[in-house]
């Protein structure tokens, strides 16, 4: 059985089928193909630094190595806190009911959105159908699957129908008057690469 | 730091900061008091992949890997993969020497392709000498994130006492009426914003937040809308 979305509010659980929307689906894409004197696509690969080697799609892996290079095993990998403290494992949220906690508009348009869905109730709520056509915004722990962080889902809907927004919590910090945005000449492109907008 | 060319309701223009606003921190990867590192290597050579192992073996090619590991090549697999640079090759494998012919390739929500052309550069229409402008359309924060998905949130910031006050004054109008203000690019001021020369368009949009002396001013980008599919594109 496919997985849902399932929320709570006032003791009464909704349940939603739910499927991903992106841009793509919504708007097409552009995009850039590099061709060969023949007029052919060509391939992506790299070349080592040394020129050595060249590297094509499906060569390399990836993995975890200890200070002496051995390999560490994935099953062994945990997630650590800032101090690094091993932290709980979050289970996923998928089928299992999430209180919802309405909030103001504000909460979701500080946050980071990196996921969102259009909702198939099969078990709507009328109170919570109600409170989301006036324009309630709902938030609720959403975890795709289980992790050790669970990200922020919100819940709400427009005419063209309900929607799920995941995202990541961020906070924004206060500006004053006494602290100014200095020039730095450190970190330029660490934040260029920050505001490489075509990435989304 | 970059910076942002912006203009306010009188249409007055400064020069402002724009900082990252990052996710909040979440639990890393690794072992408790052990130093990891992540990283790339070789997992198979040229002669273990797919292609080269039908060329050698046929397509029927699992038994041959259960009997005598031909895919993995003991003086390659394993190596660690440090710095390296983007290459391509042709379509028979060979590396590119020269800069080679690009194609922009335009495909429709269903999947299709609609069209091929030679690649169109885009200016920015926010520069040094373009601000984003202010345009009067304003939206109650409630539509927009009913409306809008928010993709990317842009924290400004005062460079002295004078822009201070300049994104003060935006940002208690905008908290006060509750409302986000749409902003345009372009020397009309009206179109999406473009912040880096071939970037995708945006749509800005500014929300502000005061505390007493405090301010947050955030110009959020939304290249999408909260909507379906239309019905003939679903099945994309």
């Amino acid at each position: 059985m496919a997985r849902q979305i399932n929320v709570i509010k006032d003791g009464t659980e909704s349940i939603f089928d739910f499927k991903k929307v992106d841009r793509t689906k919504l708007y097409g894409k552009r995009k850039r193909v590099v061709l060969d004197e023949d007029g052919e696509n060509c391939v992506k690969a790299e070349i080592s630094e040394d020129g050595s080697s060249i590297i094509r799609s499906g060569m390399t892996m990836q993995a975890y190595f200890d200070p002496e290079g051995e390999w560490v095993e994935n099953s062994r990998i945990v997630g650590l806190d800032e101090q690094g403290n091993p932290v709980d494992k979050v289970p996923s949220t998928l089928g299992v009911g999430q209180p919802l906690e309405e909030v103001e508009p504000g909460v979701l348009s500080q946050n980071q959105t990196i996921a969102v869905y259009h909702l198939s109730p099969v078990d709507f709520d009328e109170s919570l159908k109600t409170q989301l056509d006036a324009g309630s915004i709902f938030r609720f722990p959403f975890n795709y699957r289980a992790d050790y962080s669970a990200e922020v889902g919100f819940l709400l809907s427009n005419d063209a129908g309900v929607f799920v927004l995941v995202t990541k919590a961020a906070t924004p910090q206060w500006c004053q008057l006494k602290a100014v945005a200095v020039e730095s000449f450190t970190d330029d492109s660490e934040i260029d690469d920050d505001l490489d907008f075509e990435m989304f | 730091m970059r910076k942002l060319h912006i203009t306010n309701e009188k249409q007055r223009d400064a020069t402002v900061g724009m900082l990252t606003l990052k996710p909040d921190p979440t639990p890393h990867m690794g072992l408790p008091g052990v130093d990891l590192e992540y990283r790339r290597y070789i997992g198979a050579a040229e002669s273990g992949l797919h292609d080269s192992l039908v060329q050698a073996l046929g397509e029927d090619y699992a038994q041959a890997l259960v009997d005598g590991d031909p895919e993995i090549d003991m003086e390659y697999v394993g190596q660690h993969i440090g710095r390296s640079d983007r290459i391509y090759l042709s379509h028979g494998g060979k590396v590119l020497h020269h800069a080679p012919e690009e194609l922009e390739v335009i495909i429709n929500p269903d999947g299709s392709e609609r069209e091929r052309r030679a690649p169109k550069d885009v200016l920015a229409n926010v520069t040094e000498e373009i601000p984003a402008r202010w345009t009067g359309k304003r939206i109650k924060k409630r539509d927009v994130v009913r409306r809008f998905v928010l993709t990317r949130s842009v924290p400004l910031q005062h460079v002295d006492g004078l822009t201070y006050d300049f994104l003060y004054g935006m940002a208690k109008d905008l908290h006060d009426s509750d409302e986000m203000m749409l902003m345009g690019g372009g020397e009309s001021g009206k179109q999406p914003l473009i912040l880096i020369p071939n970037g995708s368009p945006y749509r800005g949009l500014l929300e502000g937040r005061v505390d007493g002396d405090r301010y947050i001013l955030l110009l959020h980008l939304s290249n999408m809308e909260l909507k379906l599919p239309a019905e003939g594109e679903k099945k994309a």
